[in-house]
């Protein structure tokens, strides 16, 4: 059997633990930039706020209604998340971290003769006390299933937090009310496919051939298959595969007009993605670069500008990355539009030491590139200063706006939460 | 803040390059005394917050003293806790005889009352307080 614990609203929790005050108040986190929003609490939620709403949109409505709005505060969420995860693996050591807020626990290993559901709930009851997040969790056979369940636990109130799966008889009931939108991987594309051949639950789909399907659609959907038929098949290892792209992208604080600001972001995003690039152990030969104004606002001219550039030589280095990205720029950069966003996307990967060597290929220069590259990276991550290159710019014109941030409570001993 | 891969120790000692004799004592080293390890019994329920006031002063709690609390323990007859009150925090000392009451310990008719109160949770156990002179 396998348990997937999911924190309710994550940030939104977080943002509740040490403010009593707003223990029954709507509240909202926005993403990184103030701009949509990407958290709410069961009040917010009631408000009819919904996910990923441009924030301008609601904003006046939902303050003079009493809602609570903080700007996301990844410092505080990533060390409740640890917490988290931590006591977790106190209650089973085979744990699989999904995501931030998300863990797969393989209950295989404990005895045959457990009470699941004393288990689901003190584990419930663990993370609420010890840390302040309510949980839900649903309990299956398969990942997939547990996934379903544990969607169930938290949307259906009746089930007080916590579906455990165990019964054949029980699965198939349960699958017949799921639609197959609902299921782990099956998207919109998939599900109306899907639907024109009359598959329209998740127990209809779990009856057909999964050979079938592998045959006539995709490995992935026949692994579905095969999990909702109860047997387990993806392992840890399927997320853990290697990235295929890396993008970096944010919006403006506010929108810009000039060329040389959008240049610096552009240049800060790819060295960004660079870093990410070579923690990766990878090497990219595809660098795109794209422009955008806030689609959200019909009052702006709209514009989306996008270009990419192949490279002969694969790399992993920041400069010529930065050098080609702003290339781009120079050829998609138009002058009188309102920009919003920009962002740089890195793609085509080869591993580093798996690609051939031209023959006219610099070896020297590159392993000079590789040693300079390993030690930009090594003293940005010190944190005691960051170096850069030549033009990422120190305006802040275009940076983050988290106006509205809540304290670093657990992480910076000058924003500890006071008592009296 | 706690024990972690980038957890470093003020008191561990650098690791300095050694040419000559071997010392002495290279069989008998130690770890340095761990100021985490000594005040945190359980790291990923414990949490620290920032005393103010005189309320608790006679409990050796002065003011802007690091309260180290841990969310893990139930509280036992005149533990100290932090409790929410009506959406504000509190330190205070509990007593669980007939009546489960908070008090403060500089003045007993500070009373409060928990059964009676609406807005009451518990938060977590003081375990110590860091006050710095």
């Amino acid at each position: 059997m396998f348990a997937l614990i999911d924190c309710n609203s994550f940030y939104a929790s977080c943002e509740k633990i040490f403010r009593p005050d707003l223990k029954h108040r709507p509240i909202v986190v926005l993403s990184n930039n103030d701009g949509c929003v990407i958290a709410r609490s069961p009040e917010a939620k009631k408000m009819g706020i919904s996910m990923t709403q441009p924030w301008y949109q609601v904003k006046d409505q939902y303050l003079s209604k009493g809602g609570v709005v903080f700007s996301s505060n990844y410092e505080f969420y990533a060390d409740i998340s640890n917490r988290v995860m931590n006591v977790l693996s106190d209650l089973c050591p085979e744990i699989d971290i999904y995501s931030i807020d998300e863990a797969f626990l393989d209950l295989r290993t404990f005895r045959k003769n457990i009470d699941l559901v004393n288990f689901a709930y003190d584990c419930k009851k663990r993370i609420k006390d010890w840390i302040g997040v309510p949980v839900s969790i649903g309990i299956a056979p398969t990942k997939t299933l547990a996934k379903l369940a544990n969607k169930v636990a938290k949307d259906d109130p009746r089930f007080d937090g916590v579906v455990i799966l165990s019964e054949p008889r029980v699965i198939k009931h349960f699958l017949k009310s799921i639609p197959i939108e609902k299921i782990w991987g099956i998207g919109r594309k998939l599900t109306a496919k899907l639907e024109n051949i009359d598959i329209k639950t998740a127990y209809d789909l779990s009856q057909v051939d999964s050979r079938l399907i592998g045959d006539n659609f995709n490995v992935v959907l026949e692994r579905t298959v095969r999990e909702l038929k109860g047997q387990s098949c993806i392992t840890l290892h399927d997320f853990m595969e290697p990235k295929k792209q890396i993008m970096v992208s944010r919006s403006f604080g506010k929108s810009i007009r000039s060329k040389s600001i959008l240049s610096e972001a552009i240049s800060f995003h790819a060295s960004r993605a660079a870093e990410k690039l070579r923690y990766e152990k990878q090497k990219c030969r595809l660098i795109t670069a794209f422009i955008r104004s806030n689609r959200f606002n019909t009052r702006v001219r709209q514009i989306y500008a996008a270009k990419s550039f192949e490279l002969v030589h694969p790399t992993d280095d920041t400069r010529i990355i930065i050098k080609n990205a702003n290339r781009i720029l120079d050829q998609i950069f138009a002058d009188g539009y309102q920009y919003a966003k920009a962002g740089v996307l890195l793609s085509d990967f080869t591993n580093r030491y798996g690609y051939q060597m031209s023959l006219f290929d610099k070896k020297r220069d590159e392993k000079m590139a590789s040693k300079l590259m390993q030690t930009v990276d090594y003293i940005n991550l010190m944190e005691i200063a960051k170096i850069g290159f030549g033009n990422q710019g120190y305006r802040n014109t275009w940076r983050m706006k988290r106006e509205i941030k809540s304290k670093r409570y657990t992480t910076k001993i000058e924003e500890i939460p006071t008592t009296k | 803040m706690f024990p972690n891969k980038d957890y470093k120790d003020p008191f561990s000692h650098k690791k300095l390059k050694h040419s000559g004799f071997p010392s002495p004592a290279n069989d008998y080293i130690e770890n340095p005394i761990n100021m985490n390890d000594l005040l945190i019994k359980r790291a990923s329920s414990t949490f620290l917050m920032r005393f103010r006031g005189n309320e608790m002063i006679l409990s050796g709690i002065k003011n802007n003293a690091i309260l180290i609390i841990d969310r893990s323990l139930k509280p036992s007859n005149g533990n100290i806790v932090v409790a929410s009150i009506n959406g504000e925090f509190l330190c205070r000392k509990i007593l669980l005889g007939s009546k489960k009451v908070l008090v403060t310990d500089c003045s007993n008719n500070k009373l409060l009352d928990i059964d009676k109160i609406i807005n009451f949770e518990l938060l977590g156990v003081v375990t110590s307080s860091i006050n710095t002179y």
